[in-house]
C-alpha cells in the first residue's frame, strides 16, 4: 500500500499561517512544487512529522496567476530554497522575501519559464481530450434523460392499470 | 607506435550526465577492469591530459566549461564521447535544456555508445583514441594544429 | 585578521564526480560562507511526461541518476501504481526490496570509495570499488545491466528471478562480509582516517531538524528519519526495521552510519530471500490515470527520503510527475556544514552529504 497521504485545498493568504503552524507542531517541509494549468499555476506544499502518524499532508493553492507573486516559507523552513528558486526559474512565479534568492538564475535555462510553455502538439492533444470529454458528457446526459423519460412513461400506465 | 600514445592520461568531465557513465569511467580505472595497468591515470589538470572523456548530453551552462578544458589541453589531444547521451543526446535529446551531444560543443574523435557505457567499450575507445593521437602527432609535425574553440562560438553543427 | 577572498570550487574538480560550483568566501584558510551554484546538469526531464506515456516514462525516471537508478524506477512505479489503484503481486514487492537494498549496498560502497579518495587514501578507494564490482556482477547476472537495470516496470517487474539466482546472490553477499569488515576497520579505527573525520563538519541535532535534512546525513546527527519505518510500498513486507543513527554529528558519524547500513542491507536481503513467496511478478496496468487524480509516494533511497508526486489527466500521459530527491533537501545542510571549516576540508564535507547533483537538478 502507498504512504498515508491527504490532500487539502487552501488559499494563498493562508500559506504563511500554515507554515508557522506546521513548524510549531514539529513538522518538516518535504517538498514544494508547481503544476501548470491553463488557468494558472497550482502550487503544492507537503509536510510530514516523523514518528507520528507518518501522514504526508499535501496542501494545494489553486490557480496562482501566471507571473504572480507568492510569499516564501524559508523563514520557517530554510531547507526549501532549491524548490522556491525552481518555482521562479521554471514557472515564472516570483517568490517574495526569500532568505537565499538566486534571482531567476538558479538553473539558467535556455528557455525562460519552460514548464509553462505549451507546445502546439500538447495544445492540440488537450483540445482533442476536451472535445472527447464534452461529447461523452453530452451522451451521458442524453442517455440519462432518455432513461428518465422512459421511467416517467412507464409510471402513469402502471397507475392506470391499478386504477382499473 | 610512438611514445605519444603510450600511457595516455585522461581528464574526465560530467556535462549534464546522469552519473551512470561517470561511475563506469571510474570503474574502468579501478581494479575490476583496471585501465591503470596500461598507464591510464585520471588527472584533474587539463594541461596534464591527453584524452578528454566527456559524458552527458550537454546543457548550455556546460558548453563554455567543456570548451575551456579542451582549449587548455596540450596537443596532440583526443576527445572521447562516452555514452549515448554524449554521442547524440540519448533519451534526453528533446529536453528543453539539452543541446544534444558533445560534438555540438567541441570536435569529437571517438564515440563510445552505451547506456551506461560499459568499461570494456571505454577501454576499446581509449585504444582507438591512441591511434588518433598518433595521427595527430604526425600532423602536428607537419604544422597542422587543433582548432581553438572560442567559448562564445555558436553551437557546432551535427557531425562537425 | 585577513581579508575575505572568494575562491571558486568546481564545476570541474578531481574529487567531485559531478559538476557543482561553490563560491567559498575564505578568510585565512577558514571558510566563512559557501554559496552553492548548480544548473550544470539541468536537463528539464520533468517536462518529458508530455511526450512519453506513463509506461515509457520509467526509462526517463531511471536515468535521472545512474547511482540511484533502481530507486527512481521503483519510486516512480509505486507512485503511478498508487495513482491507478493497481495492486502489485507480492513476489514482485519482495524482488523490488532485494534489488533496492542491493542498490543501497553498491551506492554506499561507491560513496565510501570516493570519501577515501577525498581524504587521500587511494588504496582504500580501490578496495571499496573492487568489492563493489561483485555487487555489479550480481546485477548483471540478474538483469543484464550493471548500472541502469530497467528491472522495474509499472505493474511489477520485467523478469522473475529463479531460486538458483537468489541463492547465488545470498552466497556472494555472505562472501563479501569478511573483506568488508577489513575495509570498515580501516575507515573506523585507523588513526590517520579519524584525524580527517572526527570533529569535522559538525551539524548539531537541532540544526539538522531545522534545515529539514534527510537520509544518513541527518541520521548521523541523531535525527530519526527513515521512510523504511513508515511501512509503505514494497517495504511494507519488511518485518522489523530500526534505522541506524549516531550522536556524533560529524563526518566520522556519517561514515559510520553508512558503513553499518551496508551490513543491515545484507541482513534485509537475506530475510527477503528466505521469505519470498511464489507467484507472478507482473500485473498489467489497464487504462489510464483518471483526470485530476493525485498520488504521492516516498522511498528511502541511499541518500535519504525521496518524495514523488503524480497527477493524471485522463490520458496515458501524466499531467505532472514530480521527483523531489534527497540531495536537494540536504543542500542547505551542506552550506551550513561548510561554515567555519578549513579550506582543506571542503572536499570532505561536500562529499559527506553524498551529493547527487544530477538527482537534484533533473
Amino acid at each position: 500500500m502507498a504512504v498515508k497521504q491527504t490532500y487539502t485545498d487552501i488559499e494563498l493568504a493562508q500559506l504563511l499561517d500554515l507554515a508557522a503552524e506546521k513548524k510549531a507542531a514539529g513538522y518538516r517541509c518535504v517538498n514544494t512544487h508547481c503544476v501548470n494549468t491553463v488557468d494558472g499555476v497550482d502550487i503544492i506544499y507537503t509536510f510530514v512529522v516523523d514518528g507520528g502518524d507518518d501522514v504526508y499532508e499535501n496542501y494545494r493553492i489553486k490557480n496562482v496567476p501566471h507571473h504572480g507573486h507568492i510569499p516564501s516559507i524559508q523563514g520557517y523552513f530554510p531547507g526549501v530554497f532549491p524548490f522556491e528558486n525552481e518555482t521562479q526559474d521554471l514557472y515564472g512565479i516570483t517568490v517574495d522575501d526569500m532568505l537565499l534568492d538566486f534571482h531567476f538564475n538558479f538553473y539558467s535555462t535556455d528557455v525562460s519559464e519552460p514548464m509553462t510553455v505549451i507546445t502546439p502538439e500538447k495544445k492540440a492533444a488537450m483540445e482533442k481530450a476536451a472535445k472527447i470529454a464534452k461529447a461523452k458528457a453530452a451522451k451521458a446526459a442524453k442517455d440519462a434523460k432518455a432513461k428518465a423519460d422512459a421511467a416517467k412513461a412507464a409510471a402513469p400506465s402502471a397507475t392506470e392499470e391499478k386504477g382499473e | 607506435m610512438s611514445f605519444m600514445s603510450k600511457s595516455p592520461w585522461v581528464i574526465h568531465y560530467d556535462a549534464s550526465s546522469c552519473n551512470g557513465c561517470d561511475i563506469e569511467v571510474l570503474a574502468t580505472l579501478c581494479p575490476g577492469f583496471d585501465a591503470e595497468r596500461f598507464g591510464v591515470i585520471n588527472t584533474g589538470n587539463p594541461k596534464h591530459a591527453d584524452i578528454f572523456l566527456v559524458t552527458g548530453s550537454v546543457n548550455s551552462r556546460n558548453i563554455h566549461v567543456i570548451r575551456e578544458i579542451y582549449n587548455q589541453m596540450p596537443e596532440p589531444k583526443a576527445v572521447i564521447a562516452c555514452g549515448c547521451c554524449a554521442c547524440e543526446g540519448g533519451v534526453f535529446h528533446d529536453c528543453y535544456n539539452v543541446i544534444g551531444g558533445v560534438d555540438r560543443a567541441i570536435p569529437v574523435d571517438v564515440y563510445a555508445p552505451g547506456c551506461a557505457v560499459r568499461p570494456e567499450a571505454l577501454i576499446d575507445a581509449i585504444v582507438e583514441a591512441e591511434k588518433v593521437l598518433e595521427e595527430k602527432y604526425e600532423a602536428m609535425k607537419k604544422g597542422e594544429h587543433a582548432p581553438v574553440i572560442p567559448l562564445d562560438a555558436p553551437v557546432l553543427k551535427k557531425g562537425a | 585578521m585577513g581579508k575575505a577572498t572568494i575562491i571558486p570550487f568546481g564545476p570541474q574538480h578531481p574529487v567531485l564526480p559531478e559538476p557543482l560550483h561553490l563560491d567559498l568566501v575564505v578568510e585565512d584558510e577558514k571558510v566563512i560562507e559557501a554559496v552553492p551554484q548548480i544548473g550544470f546538469i539541468h536537463r528539464g526531464l520533468e517536462k518529458l511526461t508530455e511526450t512519453r506515456d506513463y509506461n515509457q516514462f520509467i526509462y526517463i525516471a531511471e536515468r535521472i541518476c545512474g547511482i540511484c537508478a533502481v530507486g527512481h524506477s521503483l519510486g516512480y512505479a509505486e507512485t503511478v501504481e498508487g495513482l491507478m489503484g493497481l495492486e502489485v503481486p507480492k513476489r514482485a514487492s519482495y524482488l523490488r526490496v532485494i534489488l533496492h537494498e542491493m542498490s543501497r549496498i553498491h551506492s554506499h560502497m561507491l560513496w565510501m570509495g570516493l570519501a577515501a579518495d577525498a581524504f587521500g587514501f587511494e588504496s582504500l578507494f580501490m578496495h571499496c570499488w573492487r568489492l563493489r564490482e561483485r555487487v555489479l556482477d550480481l546485477f548483471e547476472a540478474m538483469t543484464g545491466g550493471r548500472v541502469i537495470l530497467s528491472a522495474v516496470r509499472v505493474g511489477g517487474m520485467v523478469r522473475d528471478q529463479d531460486a538458483a539466482t537468489l541463492a547465488h546472490v545470498q552466497e556472494v553477499l555472505e562472501g563479501i562480509k569478511d573483506e568488508y569488515h577489513e575495509i570498515c576497520r580501516a575507515f573506523l579505527n585507523d588513526s590517520s582516517v579519524r584525524s580527517r573525520l572526527v570533529g569535522v563538519g559538525v551539524i548539531e541535532h537541532d540544526d539538522a531538524v531545522n534545515l529539514g535534512m534527510v537520509g544518513p546525513f541527518a541520521r548521523a546527527s541523531n535525527v530519526v528519519n527513515d521512510v523504511r519505518c513508515k511501512e509503505a510500498g514494497a517495504y511494507a513486507e519488511l518485518s522489523d526495521f530500526t534505522p541506524i543513527t549516531s550522536t556524533d554529528c560529524d563526518c566520522y558519524a556519517r561514515v559510520e552510519v553508512r558503513a553499518k547500513e551496508i551490513l543491515q542491507s545484507i541482513d534485509i536481503i537475506e530475510e527477503m530471500i528466505a521469505r519470498i513467496p511464489e507467484g507472478p511478478v507482473f500485473e498489467k496496468p489497464k487504462g489510464s490515470p483518471a483526470d485530476g487524480a493525485m498520488a504521492c509516494g516516498a522511498l528511502e533511497q541511499p541518500r535519504g527520503e525521496c518524495y514523488y508526486y503524480a497527477q493524471g489527466n485522463g490520458t496515458k500521459y501524466l499531467q505532472r510527475m514530480r521527483m523531489r530527491t534527497p540531495t536537494s533537501m540536504n543542500l542547505a545542510g551542506m552550506a551550513a556544514a561548510l561554515k567555519g571549516c578549513d579550506l582543506a576540508d571542503v572536499n570532505m564535507i561536500v562529499l559527506t552529504i553524498d551529493p547527487c547533483i544530477s538527482c537534484t537538478e533533473r
